[in-house]
């Protein structure tokens, strides 16, 4: 049980390091590159996406900005169209009362000038209701001479009283 | 302790009648070669299957290594993986019936010790130099040395033989016990004696005899564990510098 055999003892010797040359060359060499390649890897992959990450939020950054610059143009437009826009209704309506006070001139000279013409035509009317009447009334002994002045005297009356 | 027999020749045959303990030995590394070389071959930068289990293996024996020996430890892989590997596939052995641990005999325990005895010096001698290396032997306090000197020197040509010695007698132990119960079981079987009793104490045997074998398993892993652990201390301590101390 305890017998000491040095064959042995150098096989084994021999048997370990032939095992520990073996399995350096053809096992661990390559392991350890893969450990290694592994472990470069994923330290690319970690700094690839936080640069990923910090160019993505360069980019946000960068669209925010363009946002808000598009904010305040839209906002600057809005305004710009809104004080057009009471421009422009200011305008309408100084034309609308403009054209409104034009055609109530012309329906006010219209009006005068209908009334002139009224008057005129009441006037020759009245006269010839005059005449018809004081022909009725006088009928006759009246000269013409005289009858012109009555006429007369009548319009002259007429006018008077019109103005 | 050779349970097998007349069976054992029929199905581990040894043509060239090399010594049982070598024909084991050489059996377990060749286990050992064939893994490393079907993991090699499947190698992958994702792990799989076995890859991982080597991985988390490996893993382990270089973060001991760094715990133990700092920046250096990794350099010692080989020696320290195939020395665990070695001394757990090899006290394994023995628990199946047929084969036995080369870890049994003391004269391979000793070739190991003996590795790590030299491999301690050599790397001591190459880490610090030839004098600086045995500087350590004698001191301090440097006035002892005298003293210090040989009891270090004896020390050091101890390590191999505690190493050594605690492997086998665990093993061995290991080896008879099961050996033992195997050999009760035969026996009780063609005793002359009351039935019951025969039948009791055949089933206590056949009982006993897994338990054991779980408490085998234990005890291989833990000696193959504590075997590696003192052989990295000693590297360690032959390599370390002070700063790392």
């Amino acid at each position: 049980m305890l017998n000491f055999e040095p064959y042995i003892l150098l096989v084994t010797i021999i048997t370990f390091l032939i095992g520990m040359v073996l399995i350096w060359n053809v096992f661990l060499k390559r392991f350890l590159r893969v450990l290694e390649d592994r472990a470069a890897g994923v330290k690319d992959n970690i700094e690839s996406a936080e640069k990923n990450k910090t160019e993505a939020e360069s980019l946000r950054l960068e669209y925010q900005k363009h946002l808000d610059e598009i904010d305040k143009k839209v906002q600057r437009a809005i305004k710009d169209a809104t004080k057009e826009g009471i421009e422009l209704k200011n305008e309408i309506i100084l034309k609308a009362r403009q054209e409104a006070k034009n055609v109530l001139d012309k329906t006010y000279e219209k009006i005068d000038l209908e009334k002139e013409k009224m008057l005129k035509e009441l006037k020759t009317e009245v006269v010839n209701m005059s005449v018809t009447i004081a022909e009725k009334i006088i009928k006759e002994n009246l000269s013409h001479k005289v009858n012109d002045r009555m006429v007369d005297e009548v319009l002259a009356e007429i006018e008077r009283g019109g103005k | 302790m050779n349970e097998a027999g007349p069976l054992k020749e029929f199905l581990i045959p040894n043509p060239f009648h090399v010594p049982e303990v070598v024909y084991m030995s050489w059996i377990v590394m060749a286990l050992i070669i064939v893994f490393f070389i079907i993991v090699r071959l499947t190698l992958k930068t994702l792990p799989r299957g076995a890859q991982n289990v080597t991985e988390f293996f490996l893993e382990w024996i270089i973060k001991r290594s760094e715990e133990y020996m700092g920046k250096n430890g990794p350099r010692f892989l080989p020696l320290f993986a195939l020395l665990f590997l070695f001394v757990f596939i090899s006290n394994l052995l023995g628990l199946i019936p047929g084969f036995k641990s080369p870890t049994s005999n003391i004269n391979v325990t000793l070739g190991l010790g003996l590795i790590i005895f030299f491999s301690t010096h050599y790397f001591g001698i190459k880490a610090k130099g030839f004098f600086g290396y045995f500087k350590h032997f004698a001191g301090p306090p440097y006035w002892l040395a005298p003293l210090l000197f040989p009891i270090h020197i004896i020390g050091e040509l101890i390590r191999p033989l505690s190493l050594a010695f605690r492997l086998f007698g665990n093993i061995l132990a290991k080896e008879i016990l099961l050996g033992i119960l195997a050999t009760l079981l035969v026996t009780f079987a063609f005793t002359d004696m009351p039935w019951i009793v025969q039948k009791m104490l055949e089933a206590g045997s056949l009982i006993l005899r897994p338990l054991i074998m779980v408490l085998g398993g234990l005890v291989c892993f833990i000696q193959a564990l504590v075997f590696t652990m003192l052989a990295m201390v000693y590297v360690a301590g032959a390599v370390s510098t002070s700063e790392e101390h």
